[in-house]
């Protein structure tokens, strides 16, 4: 415990410099501006913020990622407020109700409990993330290659089944990105698979490039195939956060953060889920659900306290299992290994004070953050008013040299755009892009744990089903893929139907 | 997302999402695009499965049977190849969730407002394919194809509601200042503070 809170501290005051600040507030800020951005998104941001901090060293490329993500998705709420139009998924809950409070003319007010409501999220998953980390990496230890194999399996399984509306194009997008991973050298014998003879493709398709491709360059494509109209911003009153608004709705803060950190640590599930899950469990348990939707303060909170708290929450499998909590994360996780950190169970033995250093670089991202939100408001309107048509085609720019930056070969520079035009017709048809990362990013440990995980048992399929941890993983990733099946899942809700029903006849 | 959408979205606060669906498990007419698309995945998955049959499995190193290379390639191209009938046979007999653009995705760009219109995908595509695999690393410095892709691209999507305020001029203006500094300020950027070669 106590050496936990000294590591932390001395993680903190290890960024003290005036050159991590910097790189703080930048990042925070940067973020904070993609996040107004609709159409930009926190992966985005992410990938190419990889690409460009791949010369730096590790310590301050993580620095930057971190305060990016949390600024991203704190900015979204902005445009949320102000626009309805989510600037991030995960904002799209915010939407509700922050509109509504900006069209009574208390936009400055939804913003200032945006921000309340967010820091109060973050600190809270900043909190479990400090805690929950080296638990986890400890039980971690005890896992083996069965474990790994169905966690990667779930994180796909789950990110399909929740990202979108039809969780079949969501697996499938899954398995595509599960073998676009198994492309090039395997990772136990050093053949080549699906390589076809081209050295380009022997070492893989790169992954920062695949990811900036994905989401970069499909989002590009997508909101240059849009018209949009100019926007209308509304009159913005005080903007002084009301601490007020928390301590009242402590109980829906306390809940979202809760919310918010569990579908953070589950694998591929990500903050938009976080926002819409607290949002909702906030109207079930609030004295006034009528409010919600038409400038309910209390559903403002949660949802911006939930996608927060999520944050760090997806952070948590990715340090402590190297399972990505969501797709931001998964692109982190990759970015970590790029720079030569190993997340997953033995990095807490071999690196404990990386674990803490992320968890400060989480609390310097919420400092900027709250910093933004209470100074910066009224200036960082301006950047609602610029026109897409000039920001996406610099965007795209940045794509193409960020892909270009990793090994200076064009080779990835095709292989983003390929991936782009691939994702941006696949996304006109319901397909999207986070299991696909997901997938890509937990190919290969997919792969390795099965192939060793069999060798290990001579073959036998029984310690993937048997072995406590395995076996209660196997039968959540089934009982996903069957309650997705329509009779079998009519079956499921009418029998959930009489049994309550049989119970609300005992009461 | 409209807000009508967030509404309904709202509802997905539980994990069980099927319940939220119904029109997964409604009839209705067909769906060529899932159909197709059905299809696509299940020769894509049967290619996957049998390229992963035809593999070396190093039998002469000795690796066993259960630890070939081919093993997982080949049993994810198995289930896309699964998932793909499935898909296939929902779209043939107009089950499923609504496919197609009504689809209102989560992620990112999928949020705003407009609409796609023919002529501004084309446009898109054509600029990025002309940008990418006609201009770099065919001859002409990073800087200049930069210049003329960010250039291009702004004047010719605000071109028709340039053309209709009778701004065409000032637009041009502001196309040409813009692409002039973003590509001086990405080509100096990266060249000289994070030391990374340019295309």
């Amino acid at each position: 415990m106590f050496d936990g809170l000294i590591l932390l501290g001395q993680s903190v005051l290890g960024f003290m410099d005036p050159m991590s600040l910097t790189y703080t507030f930048g990042a925070t800020l940067l973020g904070i501006l993609v996040g107004c951005m609709p159409g930009l998104s926190a992966t985005l941001a992410i990938s190419l913020l990889t690409t460009l901090t791949i010369k730096l060293p590790a310590h301050d490329a993580i620095l930057i990622l971190v305060c990016a993500y949390v600024g991203t998705i704190y900015g979204g709420s902005r445009t949320a407020i102000l626009l309805n139009i989510p600037g991030t998924a995960a904002n799209a809950a915010a939407c509700l109700d922050g509109y509504q409070l900006a069209r009574q003319g208390k936009a400055g007010r939804a913003m200032g409990i945006a921000t309340t409501g967010s820091v109060a999220g973050s600190i809270f998953g900043i909190l479990c993330l400090a805690t929950i980390t080296p638990w986890l990496a400890e039980k971690a230890l005890a896992f083996q290659s069965y474990e790994f194999f169905w966690l990667a399996l779930f994180g796909v399984m789950m990110s399909g089944s929740i990202t979108g509306d039809d969780p079949l194009k969501g697996w499938i997008m899954g398995m595509l990105g599960l073998f676009v991973a198994q492309i090039g050298q395997d990772g136990i014998h050093a053949l080549e698979r699906f390589s076809f003879g081209d050295p380009n493709l022997a070492g893989g398709l790169s992954l920062i490039p695949t990811l900036v491709g994905a989401f970069g360059a499909s989002e590009v494509l997508t909101v240059m195939s849009e018209r949009a109209a100019r926007p209308k911003v509304h009159a913005v009153d005080s903007i002084i956060p009301r601490f007020r608004d928390v301590i009242v709705h402590w109980k829906t803060v306390l809940r979202s953060g809760v919310i918010g950190v569990y579908i953070g640590i589950l694998p591929g599930v990500g903050e938009d889920m976080a926002a819409w899950s607290s949002y909702a469990a906030a109207k079930r348990a609030s004295k006034h659900p009528e409010e919600f939707g038409h400038g309910s303060v209390e559903g403002l909170i949660a949802a911006e306290t939930g996608d927060n708290a999520s944050i760090p929450g997806g952070i948590i499998p990715a340090l402590a299992l190297a399972i990505p909590g969501s797709a931001p994360a998964a692109v982190l996780l990759a970015a970590m290994i790029i720079h030569g950190v190993n997340p997953g169970p033995m990095l807490m033995i071999q690196h404990p004070q990386f674990v803490y250093d992320v968890v400060a670089m989480n609390l310097l991202a919420t400092i900027g953050m709250l910093f933004f939100g209470l100074f910066l408001v009224k200036p960082l309107l301006k950047v609602l008013l610029v026109p897409r048509s000039m920001i996406m085609p610099i965007v795209f720019l940045l794509c193409t040299v960020g892909s270009f930056a990793i090994a200076s070969r064009l080779f990835d520079v095709y292989t983003m755009l390929g991936v782009g035009l691939v994702g941006f017709f696949l996304r006109r048809f319901g397909y999207q892009m986070a299991p696909f990362v997901l997938g890509l990013v937990l190919g290969d440990l997919l792969d390795k744990s099965f192939r060793r995980g069999l060798v290990l048992s001579g073959g036998e399929l029984d310690p993937f089903f048997t072995r406590p941890i395995s076996g209660l993983l196997a039968a959540i990733v089934l009982l996903t893929l069957l309650l997705n099946i329509p009779p079998i899942h009519r079956l499921y809700t009418q029998a959930k139907q009489a049994t309550l029903a049989r119970f609300s006849r005992t009461a | 997302m409209t807000p009508a959408d967030g509404q309904s979205a709202a509802g997905r606060g539980g994990l069980n999402r099927p319940a939220e669906y119904p029109a997964a498990q409604a009839g209705g007419p067909a769906q060529p695009a899932d159909f197709l698309f059905g299809l696509f995945w299940a020769v894509l998955g049967a290619s996957i499965a049998w390229g992963s049959w035809t593999m070396d499995r190093l039998e002469r190193q000795g690796v066993e049977p259960y630890a070939v290379p081919g093993l997982v390639p080949g049993l994810l191209g198995l289930i896309l190849l699964g998932f793909g009938l499935i898909l296939a046979l929902r779209g043939w007999r107009g089950r499923g969730a609504v496919a197609t653009e009504e689809v209102a995705p989560s992620e990112g760009a999928s949020e705003s407002q407009g609409k796609a219109e023919p002529w501004r995908i084309g446009l898109a595509l054509l600029l990025v394919l002309g940008f990418v695999l006609g201009l770099l690393g065919r001859g002409p410095p990073f800087w200049l194809c930069a210049f003329l892709f960010v250039f291009l691209a702004i004047a010719l999507f605000e071109w028709p509601e340039r053309r209709a305020a009778g701004t065409l001029g000032r637009g041009l203006a502001v196309a040409f200042l813009v692409a002039a500094g973003a590509a001086a300020a990405v080509s100096f950027v990266f060249q000289e503070v994070f030391l990374v070669r340019l295309p």
